[in-house]
């Protein structure tokens, strides 16, 4: 093991440990009332529309307590598309770390796939915003919003919420 | 050092880096062939590694002989566990290998950070492999390039607009802290 490869293996070990911990955080992340400090989609904040990533929050927390309908309903492509992005970054780790020794694989990509995951994604995003039935079930869940600092004082606490700690 | 080059579709070596220079010197490897050896990420034109550079024949006024016999080292199967993955595709481009796609990693930037920065990435990803295809080898590392490039832009300006928001998050929660305790 050379040099490079030795510090792509370092990079590796430490990328997946701060991935698991940010992991385990939304693992136990309530979303019915969510941090403060989780990511939000600034494209929904902006305008109000649905990006084609809106949802994978939820949709990773709740794939991540086993439930994959919940999962498939916050984010359909995602969930859809996860096995083959999972093995598309699993050949360029591969080949990342150990450059030159990968055999290629005798299952070829074809263009054809790239326009069906390009024009799925592009349709995906169009219809999960059109505001009808059928549609309205590709779109997440609205977002939690969370109230201003200034109308945070009087609002009421949400039933299932726990009390405030006490000060 | 020792040296594994592509030669007429086929991959060749392990030869020294000596022996390399006088391949390439004496018109056998061409300036686009691609060469690799352990220390390299991936397999790269022979004209454009430095090492070799000095070695670049002259301009083809005098057509390079065809060598009539090969080095000894190239007849010597290259060992079984040395062996790198074969840089060539079945098809196109006059054998060169085909550049990456990053489509994934495209769809990825843009779904994860969700920016009009990720939807060139996509679109030139979509156009390695058909440039590819046609033989266009030039237009389609140039879109596989691109592609990467915005990837990268993705990811960067992703990041850096997420940190910021963060910030805003951490005075905005200081700042809210702080009115209640005056409230209370």
């Amino acid at each position: 093991m050379n040099q490079r490869s030795r510090g792509r293996w370092i990079a590796t070990v430490l990328a997946i440990s701060v991935l698991g911990f940010l992991a385990l955080w939304l693992r136990r992340a309530d979303l019915s009332d969510p941090p403060r400090f989780l990511p939000r989609c600034l494209l929904n904040d902006a305008t109000g529309l649905y990006c084609p990533g809106c949802g994978n929050t939820r949709a990773a927390h709740a794939l991540m307590h086993g439930d994959l309908m919940e999962a498939f309903r916050q984010n359909a492509y995602t969930i859809l598309a996860l096995p083959f992005l999972a093995f598309a970054a699993w050949r360029s780790w591969l080949q990342w770390v150990m450059p030159g020794r990968v055999r290629e694989s005798k299952w070829r990509w074809k263009q054809s796939y790239t326009l069906i995951a390009v024009w799925t994604l592009a349709a995906f995003t169009l219809l999960r915003n059109l505001p009808w039935e059928p549609f309205r079930w590709l779109a997440p869940d609205p977002p939690k919003v969370r109230e201003s600092p200034a109308s945070a004082a009087t609002a009421t606490p949400s039933r299932d919420a726990p009390p405030p700690a006490a000060r | 050092m020792e040296w594994y080059y592509s030669n007429n579709g086929q991959q060749a070596g392990p030869v020294s880096q000596d022996q390399l220079a006088e391949l390439y010197r004496n018109g056998t490897v061409k300036p686009f062939d691609l060469v690799w050896n352990e220390t390299m990420t991936e397999w790269t034109p022979i004209g454009s590694v430095d090492a070799f550079a000095a070695y670049a024949p002259a301009p083809p006024l005098a057509a390079a002989p065809a060598p009539t016999e090969a080095p000894p080292t190239l007849s010597a199967a290259p060992p079984l566990a040395a062996a790198p993955a074969s840089p060539y595709a079945a098809y196109g481009a006059g054998g060169n290998p085909e550049p990456p796609t990053y489509l994934w990693q495209a769809i990825v930037v843009t779904v994860l950070c969700c920016l009009p920065f990720g939807i060139p990435a996509i679109v030139f990803s979509t156009k390695v492999k058909p440039a590819y295809i046609a033989g266009d080898y030039a237009a389609s590392l140039e879109a596989s390039k691109k592609a990467k490039m915005w990837c990268i832009v993705a990811l960067i300006v992703g990041l850096i607009t997420n940190i910021l928001v963060f910030a805003l998050q951490i005075v905005a929660a200081v700042g809210s802290a702080a009115a209640n305790q005056s409230y209370q």
